[in-house]
């Protein structure tokens, strides 16, 4: 039997056949159905940090003047820091503003400056691109953009590639980064899911499949007394065992930075050794190409750009490879002034005294609350950002 | 390359329709290249011990057969051969530590080995076929004369990492047979490899999460929360297994092979000895082959037909890993079956008890306790520590000491609410249950038999579509894996 009868053979009496068959209708049936259903791409059933932040983002009614983007260094910094300021615990996934620098700014410059923060840990400088290009779009778009940087946002070695953080998942799931979605997958086995996400409408949205899931198994399970699943109530050694294997979800109870805490010292070298050494040249490469597209982006769509670098220890900064401090420093400081965006040194010893620290990188609520206003004075005081020329954001 | 990744799902049809593409003299080399670049995926210098194990007991194979009046030197030897490898990488630690130990009280100091032994994939299972080949020709079976094809029989791809354990009189006639492809083993083929991916990914992992927090932190847990982690243990380890051993036997009928069935639901087992007729059926025919039956088996004297069991199953713990635990567990099911037989000879003598026993619920009855009992070896098998492992046991049986005004039936689980799995437990488990008393109506009814195509083509349809939208993102090693 020739081929074409063996396929003719194989149509009519294998079951496997039909059902494959049926299977690609389907899909080509979702192909066409999924955009006529406007599902929310937004829908997750995850609740990350991500997430949350996401969410307030959307709920937003005012667009805010002043975005502020940035990893774990700006998370500790803006939770601690306010907590320390207003003197009130701040709920972490709730808090998403920095309520010290709206006041500092409206003291110094007279301005309603809104600010709305973006602090997501482990954020990369491809992931600052992804957050931006996706989501301060068209009337999201905000007057300037406050970006804390750090060498880690750069030289990360936990880091598989730039499509690998759930932010730049995240935000293709919203529909963005398509631009880069290609080229950021570096490894053959990463092209070939994402090839087959763009083949296979059902495995494109399997989020939303999921998140389906979640929704009716926790309908019944509310039938049987399930809590509401947004309040987490599960002890903590078992929530870190399910950060290992499961997507990361939190609970509105379970982060807050409150004031007046003592803080205890942790020392993180051995986490921050594995992030920086070896020094591997592609991937920085490939984080200042990100950075470079964030500010061309931005620059385009008339954003003003404050590139911060944020303050870390010196304990710190000698664990980066000889000459990469100061290779990171130059590449960002070369692009700012291709881009006419600002870049705002705040690596100062002197100032950011060990006492402001959890560890060698992370700033506790007193560092917090000086960071926000030494930031709030050289924004001020900055006559080449609209914010310093006062009153001119209104 | 797991069998449940992205790796595996292009590999096998790329293979798959090779092997039907090229004419038949070149299928089993195809085969091979395609099991040793399997292999190689994982670690590629221990191709050199899998090419070397093949060589050896090749060529003993062929003397064994040859010199008659050698034949048991040589059986001997390939037999040393082999269980000194698997020593060796399985066991080296094990030993050197055990010893260090027994010797410590004497001022003995044991140095710890000064190098790093990775244990092979898949070793306790080829070396199985290597014994179970030497060990046959030496009874009289004839020797594989094709090299190829004997190397195909100890590296084939879907049985390489954790079996089934193979017979090489079944399986080596099937490659050497020429093939001819037919729809039937498309059919069976991709529809045992959905199953056993829907086993997997969709039960077996989403029940690790759950029986992970309560075996790491048995601290937390009443011993009534105890008896659930472990009846989730108990279908987490069945539905891992069995769907690894339908994955590996659909990819091999994908090829128009057979190789042998390792379940039949093991949880309907009515007594101990039944429970080993249906779980790991290939390691349990394989021991009772090359080590209970040449330890005397059971036509010998009662206690020497115990200790045969004692040992058999001792051992057959110890294969799982070098580890105090897996003996335990071993011990435990050798003590359970040599309880069982005492228990049939007092049926013999007790004629009410043995029409109790026989009847309906005499045995329903017998299937809980066998399930309880084989629930119990689980908390050996599965417990992280030795002390863990008497924590557990002991709050399980309600033997630690209950807080006053605190209720021997008190639970924690209900107050946990993520991940989902925890408050889908209680749902779960009762399916998962039913779901194995189904399946054995069915079985026993043979109503798969009379099922049309059509039903058949919606039931792939729907594994597909869960599978490729409910998988996982991350999903855990199979167990089997680490033997």
């Amino acid at each position: 039997m020739n081929f074409a009868g063996q396929l003719k053979e194989l149509v009519k009496t294998s079951y496997v056949t039909w059902a494959f068959i049926a299977f690609i209708a389907c899909d080509l049936f979702c192909h066409v159905a999924w955009p006529s259903l406007k599902l929310d791409h937004f829908a997750s059933p995850h609740h990350s940090m991500v997430w949350w932040n996401i969410d307030d983002f959307r709920k937003q009614k005012e667009n805010p003047d002043i975005v502020l983007i940035g990893s774990s260094l700006l998370m500790h910094a803006l939770h601690g820091g306010d907590a320390e300021y207003l003197q009130v615990p701040q709920n972490e996934v709730f808090h998403h503003k920095s309520v010290m620098l709206e006041n500092l700014l409206k003291e110094k410059t007279g301005a309603n400056v809104k600010t709305f923060a973006f602090p997501l840990a482990g954020q990369m400088a491809s992931d600052a691109y992804a957050l931006t290009s996706t989501l301060l779009t068209g009337s999201r778009t905000p007057k300037a953009i406050v970006y804390t940087i750090a060498p880690r946002d750069f030289m990360d070695n936990t880091l598989a590639h730039p499509a690998s953080t759930e932010i730049f998942k995240f935000m293709n799931h919203l529909g963005g980064v398509q631009d880069v979605a290609w080229d950021a997958r570096p490894g053959f086995l990463d092209k070939v899911e994402y090839g087959l996400e763009k083949l296979s409408a059902i495995y494109d949205h399997r989020q939303y499949l999921v998140y389906l899931q979640h929704k009716y198994a926790q309908s019944v399970l509310r039938l049987m007394g399930f809590k509401n699943p947004d309040e987490i109530h599960t002890p903590f050694e078992l929530r870190r065992l399910a950060l290992l294997d499961l997507p990361e979800s939190t609970g509105v109870n379970e982060r807050f930075a409150g004031p007046n805490l003592k803080y205890a010292y942790t020392d993180n070298t051995a986490e921050y050794c594995m992030r920086y050494q070896p020094f591997k040249e592609k991937p920085f490469r490939t984080q200042v190409e990100y950075l470079e597209r964030f500010l061309g982006y931005c620059k385009q769509k008339g954003i003003q750009v404050v590139l911060v670098n944020m303050p870390l220890l010196e304990q710190n900064i000698q664990l980066l490879p000889p000459g990469s401090y100061d290779l990171y420093k130059s590449n960002v400081q070369q692009l700012a002034t291709k881009y006419d965006a600002r870049f705002l040194d705040m690596q100062d010893s002197t100032t950011f005294t060990k006492e402001m620290y959890c560890d060698s990188a992370h700033m506790n609520g007193p560092g917090g609350m000086k960071f926000f206003s030494l930031l709030s004075d050289k924004l001020a005081n900055d006559t080449k950002l609209a914010i310093g020329k006062k009153n001119t954001w209104q | 390359m797991l069998f449940n990744s992205i790796k595996y799902a292009l590999f096998l049809p790329i293979v798959a329709v090779l092997f039907w593409v090229l004419p038949q003299r070149f299928r089993v080399p195809l085969l091979l290249a395609a099991s040793y670049f399997f292999y190689m995926s994982w670690r590629p210098i221990y191709i050199f011990l899998i090419l070397g194990l093949t060589i050896g007991n090749y060529y003993a194979g062929l003397l064994i057969a040859e010199r008659p009046q050698a034949k048991k030197f040589w059986m001997i030897t390939a037999v040393t051969a082999n269980l000194l490898v698997l020593v060796y990488f399985k066991y080296a630690y094990f030993a050197d530590e055990t010893l260090a130990a027994m010797l410590k009280p004497a001022g003995v100091t044991v140095p710890a080995i000064p190098f790093e032994i990775i244990l092979p994939l898949g070793i306790s299972f080829f070396v199985f076929e290597f014994i179970h080949y030497i060990v046959d020709i030496y009874r009289g079976g004839t020797p594989v004369k094709s090299f190829m094809g004997f190397s195909l029989f100890a590296s084939f791809f879907p049985t390489q990492i954790a079996g089934p354990i193979k017979r090489y009189q079944d399986f080596v006639p099937q490659f050497l047979a020429e093939a001819k492809f037919s729809p039937a083993c498309l059919d069976e083929g991709v529809t045992l490899i959905l199953f056993g991916l829907f086993k997997k990914v969709m039960i077996a992992d989403n029940l690790s999460f759950f029986v992970q927090g309560g075996f790491s932190n048995p601290q937390l847990f009443t011993g009534l929360d105890l008896w659930l982690f472990t009846y989730a243990f108990a279908f987490q380890i069945y539905f891992d297994f069995s769907g690894y051993t339908d994955i590996a036997r659909g990819s091999a009928k994908l090829f128009g092979y057979k190789v042998p069935i390792n379940f039949n639901l093991p949880y309907l087992a009515n007594n101990m000895a039944n429970f080993w007729h249906r779980w790991h059926i290939s390691l349990s025919t394989w021991l009772r082959d090359y080590l209970f039956i040449p330890l005397g088996g059971s036509r010998c004297s009662k206690w020497l037909n115990y200790r045969n069991l004692f040992l058999t199953m001792a051992l057959g713990g110890l294969w799982h890993g070098a580890a105090a635990h897996f003996f335990f567990w071993g011990v435990f099911h050798g003590v359970a079956l040599i309880v069982h037989k005492e228990f049939q000879n007092v049926q013999e003598m007790v004629a009410p008890l043995k029409q109790f026993v026989q009847s309906k619920f005499g045995n329903v009855l017998s299937v809980i306790l066998t399930f309880h009992a084989v629930c119990i070896s689980w908390v050996l098998f599965r417990a992280e520590t030795n002390e863990a492992c008497v924590s557990i046991l002991k709050k399980m049986f309600f033997l630690e000491p209950i807080q006053q005004g605190a209720s021997m039936l008190a639970m924690k689980l209900p107050e946990i609410n993520h991940p989902l799995i925890y408050p889908s437990i209680y749902i779960l488990l009762p399916l998962l249950v039913a779901s194995h008393f189904v399946m054995g109506y069915v079985n026993e009814k043979k109503l798969l038999d009379r099922v049309p195509k059509s039903m058949k083509a919606v039931y792939c349809f729907a594994l597909m579509v869960i599978i490729l939208a409910f998988s996982p993102d991350k999903s855990p090693r199979f167990i089997y894996f680490q033997f």
